[in-house]
């Protein structure tokens, strides 16, 4: 009796198995079919470890299952809305020790060392939040220390006092009280910045003014400015009067990635601020020094990297294109406007239509508006004899 | 013994169960229902013959003939000057995967295994033209997010359809069509198939890009078995001082409303027809271009200005 009830439960267990594997595999085979990757901790190990490739491929080391898109779900010809807040932020690793965080307003560079985190933008107020869990995230044991901001737009500096706050740069930040401004009672990071980011910022009559613990706590008046952080010198470049007056690039020289502000949006026509001193010319002349900075590898692609204010990671051949469209698009304003044409029959020429679908999709910046810039610009330059 | 011999039935039960556990993730993950696997990997070359004259020398200025380009499309191309070529940071720029994703030379198509599973991952395509090399990875893993960066190979992915690989390619810099300035834009979208024969490989490319383009355009090529074939390691191309006399920021460009009329003027061809646009893909277009050098014909008779001129 024993020995037949141990036959019948080994067959149960045998059959237990095989219903088991069975339907582990027609499982699988269902998700494969979707196309959606096996999920099992041996399959995402390996996936994690990575695959060794025969030949150079001059992508990061995204993890496509995190950030990614189906491709069905991509649609030709569209422009992505790279302005759009997203809970959670994308973050994909760029170069070295640098990452681009996405879907916070401006884009935010975040480098990550044993000396703490930066961030080249703090992004919008409403993702501050999401921004601080992302670097907490992504830190090595020492906080945040720095933010660099590019411009006093409040897309990239609107969350500068709250994720601020919440590093440790060993700075008091100023901070505001009925007894007049006084230095904050615990230290955050500190918020560096040309000079006139603090002047708007601190200007009650600008639309970019902001509470005094959002200021930069250090700022430079010179072209360029050094700063050794996390083992490697970083270089801020003041771009004079291009898209606003206080646009600064961020050159991370050993990560071979810089991160360029809105001197550079790939997503939509330059965004020129006349009333803070931004011109054309200003944005192409940031443009030409990011080319002349860059070093792709070879058939110009890879090598340094370009973090724009918005839009995708870049290389020097992308910044290429995008100047060349600013160059062209200008010049053809310029011309028509020698040759006597008002600005409604600049306009009615289409001197954008090529470039329309890439760039001219962002309310923020459309072709109208960036014709007109052009065409102040040209009558201006004109008229004063330059 | 006899509980050995009782035992032997459930003991085959289980060894069937511990192989079917081993196998069966396997065979589940690379052939899926509806899925029959057709390898393509090894030596291939295209035969060349196809299209010689658009990628050989490539196309003259002006042909946009039997491209679905649109408005925008042509305005670019027709502001295209091939000095921008000589522009220093463009010198060493490779063709972009959605002109010429088979390299138009030899190519070696490789299996890409993991080193611990040996399970599939990938197929590697070694370009011989300046390292167009690409990667289609066919472990399911989805395109890259919006924020990444954009490639001249892109990234792919591929399936199997009925014996067919599939591949999808999105994530592509900006690029040409053709190499008379006809332009793609970084978010098109290039849907490969590649279907074997024995010796012999049939590959269509379908390219989608409403941004310059009326409607996808489509395009086959034959890639002919090279066993062999010994692709290797080629140049990649590298910066020359070929032209270092301009300054950086130097942008050639065609001035706006520039009208490139000498392929037409060449080939005695009503200028339109050389325009391009959806209606020029198709055979039944031929009629029109009849009537439209009868009109021509009939104009210079008359000696008044030729009918359908370009008004766009």
């Amino acid at each position: 009796m024993k020995r037949l009830n141990s036959m019948t439960m080994m067959r149960r267990l045998a059959a237990i198995m095989i219903a088991v594997v069975a339907s582990v595999g027609y499982l699988r085979a269902q998700q494969t079919a979707r196309g959606e990757p096996v999920q099992s901790a041996v399959a995402d190990a390996l996936r994690d470890w990575g695959v060794p490739l025969p030949q150079p491929y001059f992508r990061a080391p995204e993890d496509t299952r995190k950030t990614g898109e189906k491709p069905g779900e991509i649609r030709a010809g569209v422009v992505p809305d790279y302005d759009a807040l997203l809970d959670p932020l994308v973050v994909i690793p760029v170069q070295g020790d640098v990452y681009l965080i996405g879907g916070a307003g401006a884009n935010i560079a975040m480098q990550v060392t044993d000396e703490g985190v930066l961030l080249v933008d703090a992004g919008d107020e409403r993702a501050g939040d999401r921004v601080i869990a992302t670097w907490k995230q992504y830190q090595r044991r020492r906080p945040l220390r720095w933010v660099i901001n590019t411009s006093a737009d409040v897309d990239h500096t609107g969350a500068n006092e709250k994720v601020a706050r919440s590093g440790e740069g060993g700075l008091n930040s100023l901070t505001e009280s009925p007894a007049g401004l006084s230095f904050a009672d615990q230290p955050t990071a500190g918020i560096f910045a040309f000079e006139t980011v603090l002047t708007r910022m601190g200007s009650s009559k600008n639309q970019t003014s902001r509470a005094t613990a959002a200021w930069p706590t250090d700022t430079f008046v010179t072209p360029t400015k050094s700063f050794y952080f996390g083992h490697q010198p970083l270089e801020l470049i003041h771009q004079a009067a291009a898209h606003s007056d206080g646009d600064v690039m961020v050159f991370f020289r050993t990560a071979d990635v810089i991160a360029a502000g809105d001197i550079l949006a790939d997503d939509r026509y330059p965004v020129i601020e006349a009333d803070q001193g931004g011109t054309i010319q200003g944005v192409l002349d940031g443009l030409n020094a990011l080319v002349r900075l860059a070093v792709a590898e070879y058939n110009q692609q890879g090598g340094t990297r370009v973090i724009p204010g918005h839009g995708r990671v870049c290389n020097q051949s992308d910044v290429v294109e995008y100047r060349d469209m600013v160059t062209i698009v200008r010049d053809r304003v310029a011309l028509l406007a020698r040759q006597g044409r008002t600005l409604a029959e600049i306009k009615a020429a289409r001197p954008t239509l090529e470039y329309d679908g890439l760039y001219g999709t962002n309310k923020a910046s459309t072709a109208d508006m960036f014709i007109e810039a052009a065409y102040r610009e040209a009558t201006k330059s004109s008229a004063t004899g330059r | 013994m006899r509980v050995l011999d009782r035992l032997r039935t459930p003991m085959r039960l289980i060894v069937v169960a511990a192989a079917a556990a081993t196998c069966t993730p396997l065979v589940a993950q690379f052939n899926p229902p509806g899925q029959v696997f057709g390898d393509v990997s090894g030596d291939w070359v295209v035969v060349t013959h196809e299209d010689t004259p658009s990628y050989g020398l490539g196309p003259e200025l002006g042909d946009y003939a039997g491209l679905p380009i649109n408005a925008a499309g042509r305005q670019k191309a027709e502001s295209w000057d091939a000095d921008v070529l000589s522009q220093e940071a463009r010198q060493i720029q490779a063709h972009p995967v959605q002109y010429i994703s088979n390299n138009r030379g030899p190519t070696r198509i490789l299996k890409v295994l993991d080193p611990m599973t040996q399970a599939f991952a990938a197929y590697a395509f070694a370009g011989s033209f300046g390292r167009a090399d690409r990667i289609v990875w066919m472990d399911g893993r989805p395109h890259p997010s919006k924020f990444s960066e954009h490639t001249w190979d892109g990234f792919s992915t591929g399936v199997f359809e009925n014996g067919v690989l599939v591949v999808t390619t999105t994530h592509m810099k900006q690029g040409v069509l053709w190499r008379n300035g006809v332009p793609l834009s970084p978010y098109a979208k290039l849907v490969e198939h590649f279907a074997r024969h024995g010796l012999y490989m049939t590959v269509s490319m379908w390219i989608d890009d409403p941004i310059y383009l009326e409607a996808p355009e489509m395009r086959t090529y034959t890639e002919m078995w090279n066993g062999y074939g010994n692709l290797q390691y080629q140049e990649p191309f590298k910066a020359g001082e070929e032209v270092s006399n301009k300054p950086l920021g130097w942008v050639p460009a065609w001035p706006l409303g520039t009208k490139h009329r000498e392929f037409a003027e060449t080939h005695g061809l009503p200028f339109e027809v050389t325009q391009g646009g959806v209606e020029t893909e198709y055979p039944e277009y031929q009629l029109k271009i009849q009537q439209l050098m009868r009109a021509e014909a009939a104009a210079k008779r008359s000696g008044a200005a030729a009918p359908n001129q370009p008004g766009r």
